[in-house]
């Protein structure tokens, strides 16, 4: 899909309100599954965001400067017994851009026009 | 765990194993553990909250399902928007000269006409008594001949010509030469095809004239097969040569083509003498099948061989000062 730049995509807006509803719950970094259950909760959605939307979606938005990753510590995954999960954090930069694209959000979907904000790949 | 859901979070794996193929081992293995971990806590997930197996499977299924334009989508970008397929330009010329091979059977395989025969009349009423569908598949396939030689010439010339310009060119034109020459022989066939109609129907005068236009042509068709194969055998003692000297093949094949073109030359030798009919049929043929058993040879030994490395023809030793 063809955007303006720095307009944010309304997977990314979800995506960075779910962080930030996990955040307010005390957890800092998030994964893929728990964002896509977070956006599923939050939106009162039937089904959780598709794979390819959401791992392209966070690709994305780590290249934006809007999320940090990392890959967790393996001994927690081993004393788990799970795989290992790639963390995500919400940058400065992401929680402004979110607070900024809210109303646009908001207006977009009582049929306004999008607003855009600045963001710069970092 | 549930079968149905283990069995969903494997196709989902599957996909990502296969979208991924191909990529550095950077991205593809931190796409794929990405994804492992999220099936994996979909399933636990799934289990904890006293889903079904079958109601995880399907919504795994439906997430991967939904995802898969992006999966595609990501996988373009990743990879930027030029898709490089590298060929190796010998499998390029190997699979050519096997093409050659079979334009080689396709035209000789095609019915002509005996224009030496005593009657030609009798060859235009075999003509006209061949089915519309039998002359136009004929025509057909001696066109198909004279594009598919036009593909080869130019597929041959973009393959040999940073080796070597100039006989890449006679490559190509020679090619280029027998597929004109081809086309020309396809509209003569089916405008004999006409005459042999007319003739046919043509009483008198009028029936000796179409007689006399209708062997003019057919001559003309016959020098135009003709030409058209000392094209196509020119452009192949060329390739062999390319192919020795840049050591595309071995060597001792070279022995084929020249054992070639010494039999064909001696078949124009003997044709020049006034020989009999036979034995020039056979040391023309003889030329011919050793020149076709070379294409073979040497096509599958381009398609198959392993080949070493390409010289770096721009990176040269300095010169001691």
């Amino acid at each position: 899909m063809k955007r303006k730049p720095g307009q944010l995509l309304s997977i990314e807006i979800a995506i960075l309100q779910g962080a930030i509803g996990l955040m307010r719950a005390g957890a800092l970094e998030f994964y893929g599954y728990a964002i896509a259950k977070e956006i599923r909760d939050q939106e009162a959605a039937r089904r959780l965001t598709a794979h390819g939307t959401l791992y392209r979606a966070l690709e994305r938005m780590e290249k934006l400067g809007l999320l940090t990753c990392r890959w967790e510590d393996p001994e927690v995954a081993a004393a788990e017994q799970r795989p290992l999960r790639r963390l995500y954090q919400v940058t400065a930069a992401g929680e402004l851009a979110v607070k900024e694209a809210m109303p646009a959000a908001a207006a977009t979907k009582a049929g306004a026009q999008p607003l855009e904000r600045g963001l710069s790949p970092s | 765990m549930s079968g149905m859901a283990l069995t969903a979070s494997r196709v989902v794996g599957w996909w990502a194993a296969a979208y991924t193929l191909g990529l550095a081992a950077s991205v593809r293995d931190a796409r794929r553990r990405e994804l492992a971990s999220d099936l994996w806590e979909h399933r636990e997930d799934g289990a904890a909250g006293s889903a079904s197996s079958l109601r995880i499977a399907i919504e795994t299924l439906s997430r991967w399902v939904r995802g898969i334009p992006a999966d595609i989508l990501w996988r373009v970008n990743v990879e930027g928007p030029k898709v490089d397929i590298k060929i190796p330009f010998e499998r390029i010329v190997g699979g050519t000269l096997i093409a050659l091979v079979v334009l080689f059977i396709i035209t000789g395989s095609i019915s002509g006409y005996d224009t030496a025969r005593d009657g030609f009349g009798g060859e235009l009423r075999r003509l006209d008594e061949n089915s519309a569908l039998a002359n136009n598949v004929n025509a057909f396939f001696r066109a198909a001949t004279g594009f598919a030689l036009i593909a080869a010439g130019a597929g041959l010339y973009a393959a040999l010509r940073d080796r070597s310009r100039g006989m890449a060119t006679l490559i190509g034109f020679g090619l280029c030469a027998a597929a004109v020459l081809e086309l020309v022989g396809s509209t003569l066939q089916l405008t004999l095809v006409e005459l042999a109609d007319e003739y046919v129907t043509s009483t008198g005068a009028h029936q000796e004239q179409v007689l006399v236009t209708a062997r003019a042509i057919a001559i003309a068709g016959q020098y135009t097969v003709t030409a058209s194969f000392f094209a196509i055998m020119l452009s192949t003692y060329v390739l062999a040569i390319v192919a020795g000297r840049e050591s595309l093949v071995p060597r001792w094949l070279i022995g084929i083509p020249v054992i070639s073109a010494a039999l064909v030359v001696g078949a124009l030798i003997m044709a020049a003498s006034g020989a009999g009919d036979t034995g020039l049929w056979l040391v023309m043929m003889s030329g011919l099948l050793t020149s076709v058993l070379w294409l073979l040879i040497a096509g599958f030994w381009l398609l198959f061989a392993q080949q070493p490395p390409a010289p770096e023809a721009s990176v040269r030793a300095p010169a001691p000062a």
